[in-house]
């Protein structure tokens, strides 16, 4: 009923009758103003987006429209995003990560499906697996700007070549740690579900299988689960509730010798420090499998039922094209989603470029279900219960698995109920 | 004479909101009769075309065909009702056929979608999504616009879902509301003209003459309009089955005459015309505010009031800003809040209308019936609504001890006659209090810190063992109680400070005089004196408390497992973790409930003790 309605009402506006396809020809020809782009930049990313808004406006043909950027902060964006768009306000254009997806197209009116603009050959115009992200229901409604996954970040006068599996990891990290003195070999938010998420898909478990049932308690997730409390307990080479301002502060006093976090992490980075970035090791528990850490793309959207919407996927298609990408890595120290990017010489030659596009290569795209936002709050608090050796992870995959069941079942019966 | 004035006035006023409703409801659900009406027949009508160009591609007709099929198939089941269709194919963006004029302008068919025609692409693009994996599913109605209803089916070349048909057709008039509406408004009329003529006859009862009056009334008129719809639920529901009907014939004769295989098997039928089912109901609750409209004229009431606000006019108009103020930004919210606790709105259907939401008293049920205290395996259930109201209690009580402990006991030291530097001691001592609590309670989270907090250091630097802060419950709550008496005691402090600057000097000189002790002089003068300043204080640090959600949001943030978790916490986490909007204002409404059972009592038992001294 819910997509139902959203067709009706999304419709009933638009030239789908006979009688109002005249009318509709009229509410298009008028000239809309700027093309408002919303996004929750700050700093370098802000100036970089509004240099690509700044190329793209000087190159404007007559009749074009002009971009404004608009800056709104990330976390109000979404609540921001619902109250305006549905009631034919907000931008014609947002950036946001893709997890977002689903809930938007569930509740109707918010984005725009693009599938009528991307020709076939378009595909090819981005890394590989950044396009299944912005596809819900097999509908392709954004473009991918960039990309976001941990990696591994060594502190180079403590680990010379980073380690490619974890059997090497352990061996390294065990000779860098000194538990008394507050020095650890790893470090990252390992009881964080984002975090623990590379080691879960890593082992083959994950959260939703194909037919978007959750898995949680699959036995690739147990594994990942007894291989952290191996680490922290056995091995002993992790510090205890490792916040990330303890990890920061660790990583720049050359108390963790490395880390697993993502670009985020490198501005704040010690000037002393000579760091590298390296892909995750393999598992060597899982006969070699790479590590799969969750990949959050950025996405650039076009708001639903905006005038002229081939002008708002004109300028997404520049600003996640070769050249906008290029501007936003160069500039704004993004990793482009956009392949022809990385023909950019000075993209090219940064090695962090390259060591997280390999990583990407093998990461997984966040779910972008509705059902994933009941996930990371109870996920959190059994990977915590794990991390702590309260339970075995077993029992806490178990428990969680039926959380979440329970909870998709309380959202879905309320919304579906008079269906 | 008066009264009969009054009851005459809450006749009139009762019937004339019992019209407005019933204009509005009974307009309504007849326009919804018809709607749905139109909308079924253009639907089977859609249904039969998607089934016809499906057969028409297996039949190896090529593009230029199609159009004229679907014309010559619309004249049949739709003569008299101007229809109009659209093809279109998704896989190639073309818009295979149509008969919609404005198409036509822009060139020969069959031709690639133009930019504007996005949303035909993408409502094709959607139907080949939810297609079924064989067959059609049920046609989609996408309601009606000046006279016409539209609806479109899918349509299969060979096995794939190609893309979708529309088809769309001028539907029956709205004479069934204008019908429906005269009906009530005589039977309403009537029954008023009838009550008034019986009114006068004994006027000291007149008022409740009057609310007889329009109880008749609007039940007459309920029935007959009751009546009146199912009349037109029937017509409509005949409506759509003659439209399969003439459908059918249409495919039956391409079958047979035309040498076309049309699948017959299956075709749409529309559900049993359910229109507001909720009609009763609403016009019940119609009735009863008639009633009390009636009700507040007859009884004097309306008058009473209008006198109030005339007296009073300048204190109302001074006090109108505030109150419209208050309305916007306090009740409103408010009453939100508490209209949403009867809903189940989620995050995913919260776009449905409230009435679609409704779910009565299932949230509190819910939230009060919940007993498993213990689940499986003696293991606490924390996130159980009792736990948390325990704990919640446990947080206020030992808090605010904590809190009027710590400050009198400050106070008191601080009160001490000659004591060197006091401003600097109060100012100091105030200090915990002007620091914003988040901050506050950041810095402790970071003191508690198991590896690398101040307190584990302290301990460790003794020769204990560290303390796993946040992994069992004594500890966790322990790490809040300590923010939390911190953040507290500079109130209490200052509260008492200033009551004990405020007790006569005399009384202890007396006091001594008669050879009281230090202890009997701080029992029955110092208390009691401090008595009328620190009660309040302490009902609204109370309150304050029990909805502390900064502290334990931010140093345990309800750990282990949500064990620590007071009742704001868990209202917080329920809205914004797991989404549910409707449970979790049930929640905050439940919390309010409390806290104003408790505030009746506290102002109970401080009149009590004022009264008593």
């Amino acid at each position: 009923m819910t997509t139902r309605r959203a067709f009706a009402s999304g419709l009933a506006a638009l030239p789908l009758f006979p009688a109002l396809a005249s009318c509709a020809d009229e509410s298009q020809a008028g000239t809309p103003g700027d093309l408002i782009v919303w996004h929750g930049y700050r700093g370098r990313e802000k100036a970089a987006l509004e240099l690509v808004a700044k190329t793209w406006n000087d190159r404007l043909q007559p009749g074009g429209r002009r971009v404004r950027t608009v800056a709104v902060p990330a976390d109000a964006m979404p609540d921001k995003l619902s109250a305006s768009v549905p009631r034919g306000r907000g931008p014609d254009v947002f950036i946001f990560s893709h997890d977002r997806l689903g809930g938007w197209v569930e509740a109707g009116e918010t984005v725009e499906p693009v599938g009528f603009f991307f020709e076939d050959a378009d595909r090819a115009r981005f890394l590989p697996g950044m396009l299944e992200a912005m596809t819900y229901k097999d509908t392709l409604y954004a473009l991918p700007l960039n990309y976001k996954s941990i990696a591994l970040i060594y502190n180079k006068a403590l680990v010379p070549t980073p380690p490619a599996t974890t059997g090497e990891l352990v061996q390294m990290a065990k000779g860098l740690t000194d538990q008394a003195r507050g020095r650890f070999g790893l470090a990252y938010a390992y009881d964080d579900y984002f975090f623990h998420a590379a080691l879960q898909n890593g082992f083959g478990g994950g959260v939703f299988g194909p037919d978007g049932v959750p898995i949680l308690d699959a036995p690739g997730n147990v594994q990942a689960g007894e291989l952290l409390q191996r680490w922290k307990e056995v091995d002993g080479i992790l510090p205890r509730d490792p916040t990330a301002s303890l990890i920061t502060n660790l990583f720049n006093a050359g108390r963790a010798a490395m880390v697993f976090t993502g670009p985020w992490f490198l501005g704040e980075v010690a000037p002393g420090i000579d760091y590298g970035v390296a892909v995750l090791p393999g598992l060597s528990e899982a006969g070699g499998a790479p590590m799969r850490p969750w990949l959050s793309v950025e996405a650039v959207f076009l708001a639903a039922g905006k005038p002229r919407p081939k002008d708002a996927y004109d300028f997404a298609a520049f600003l996640t094209g070769a050249e906008g990408g290029a501007i936003m890595a160069r500039e704004g120290g993004q990793l482009p989603a956009a392949a022809g990017a990385y023909a950019d010489p000075a993209v090219a030659a940064d090695p962090v470029v390259a060591a997280f596009r390999a990583q990407a290569a093998n990461g997984v795209a966040m779910p972008n279900i509705p059902n994933m936002t009941l996930v990371w709050s109870p996920a959190d608090k059994a990977i915590k219960r794990i991390a702590r050796s309260e339970a075995t992870p077993q029992a806490a995959l178990v428990d969680l698995q039926r959380e979440v069941t329970g909870a998709i079942e309380q959202l879905r019966a309320s919304a579906g109920r008079r269906n | 004479m008066i009264r009969f004035g009054q009851a005459a006035q809450g006749v009139i006023a009762g019937i004339l909101v019992m019209l407005a409703g019933m204009w509005f409801f009974a307009g309504q659900a007849a326009r919804d009769v018809a709607t749905i009406t139109k909308g079924n027949e253009v639907a089977v009508q859609a249904d039969g075309l998607g089934r016809v160009i499906g057969a028409a591609r297996l039949a190896g007709r090529g593009d230029g065909e199609l159009g004229a099929l679907a014309g010559r198939y619309l004249g049949q089941v739709a003569p008299d009702a101007e229809p109009a269709f659209r093809i279109v194919r998704l896989d190639d963006r073309t818009l295979v056929a149509s008969s919609v004029e404005a198409d036509l302008a822009d060139g020969a068919l069959p031709r690639r979608l133009k930019i504007e025609e996005k949303p035909l692409y993408d409502f094709a693009a959607a139907t080949r999504v939810a297609a079924p994996a064989t067959g059609l599913a049920a046609p989609q109605v996408l309601g009606e616009s000046a006279g016409r209803a539209a609806a479109t089916q899918a349509w299969r070349d060979g096995t794939e879902v190609a893309g979708h048909v529309e088809v769309s057709a001028r539907g029956a008039g709205e004479a069934g509301a204008a019908s429906l509406m005269s009906w009530a408004l005589l039977s309403l009329v009537g029954g008023a003209a009838l009550g008034l003529l019986m009114a006068p006859v004994k006027a000291a009862r007149a008022r409740w003459a009057a609310l007889a009056v329009v109880a008749a009334a609007s039940a007459f008129a309920t029935n007959t309009l009751l009546n009146a719809k199912a009349q037109l639920t029937a017509a409509g529901s005949a409506a759509s089955d003659a439209a399969r009907e003439r459908v059918q014939e249409a495919l039956t004769a391409l079958a047979v005459g035309g040498g076309l295989p049309v699948e017959l098997a299956g075709l749409w039928r529309a559900p049993p015309l359910a229109v507001s089912d909720d009609l009763p109901l609403t016009l019940m609750a119609l009735t009863l505010l008639a009633l009390a409209v009636t009700a507040f004229f007859a009884f004097g009431w309306a008058a009473r009031t209008w006198e109030t606000i005339k007296t009073h006019r300048v204190a109302y108009a001074y006090v109108a800003p505030a109150i419209g103020l208050l309305i916007l930004l306090s009740f409103f919210p408010f009453f939100y809040g508490v209209i949403l606790s009867f809903t189940d709105t989620t995050l995913l259907n919260q776009g449905q209308p409230l009435a679609e939401r409704f779910n009565g008293l299932d949230n509190y049920i819910a939230i009060l019936s919940d007993t498993r205290l213990v689940g499986e395996g003696g293991v606490v259930n924390y996130q159980n609504f009792y736990w948390t109201l325990g704990v919640t209690v446990l947080w206020t009580v030992t808090n605010v001890a904590i809190g009027v402990g710590v400050g009198l006991a400050l106070a008191l030291l601080l009160n001490v006659k000659g004591l060197k530097g006091v401003a600097i001691y109060r100012t100091l001592l105030i200090l915990p209090w002007a620091i914003p609590n988040y901050i506050t309670a950041l810095t402790w989270k970071g003191l508690f810190h198991p590896q690398f907090g101040s307190f584990n250091g302290l301990i460790q630097a003794f020769g204990g063992q560290p303390v796993n802060w946040f992994d069992s419950f004594w500890p966790s709550f322990a790490t809040g109680l300590a923010t939390n008496g911190w953040l507290s005691f500079p109130f209490m402090m200052v509260v008492c400070l200033g009551a004990l600057q405020a007790i006569d000097e005399d009384m202890y000189e007396a006091a001594k005089i008669d050879g009281a002790s230090a202890w009997q002089r701080f029992w029955h003068i110092t208390l009691p004196s401090l008595k009328p300043a620190l009660l309040p204080a302490v009902i609204v640090s109370v309150v304050w408390t029990f909805n502390m959600f900064n502290v334990i949001y931010l140093v345990s943030a309800g750990q282990p497992s949500g064990a620590t978790e007071i009742l704001v916490t868990r209202a917080y986490k329920v809205a914004f973790e797991e989404y549910r909007y409707g449970y979790a204002a049930a929640y905050s409404v439940v919390i309010f409930l409390i806290l104003l059972i408790y505030g009746v009592f506290q102002i109970k038992a401080t009149k009590a003790t004022e009264a008593s001294r």
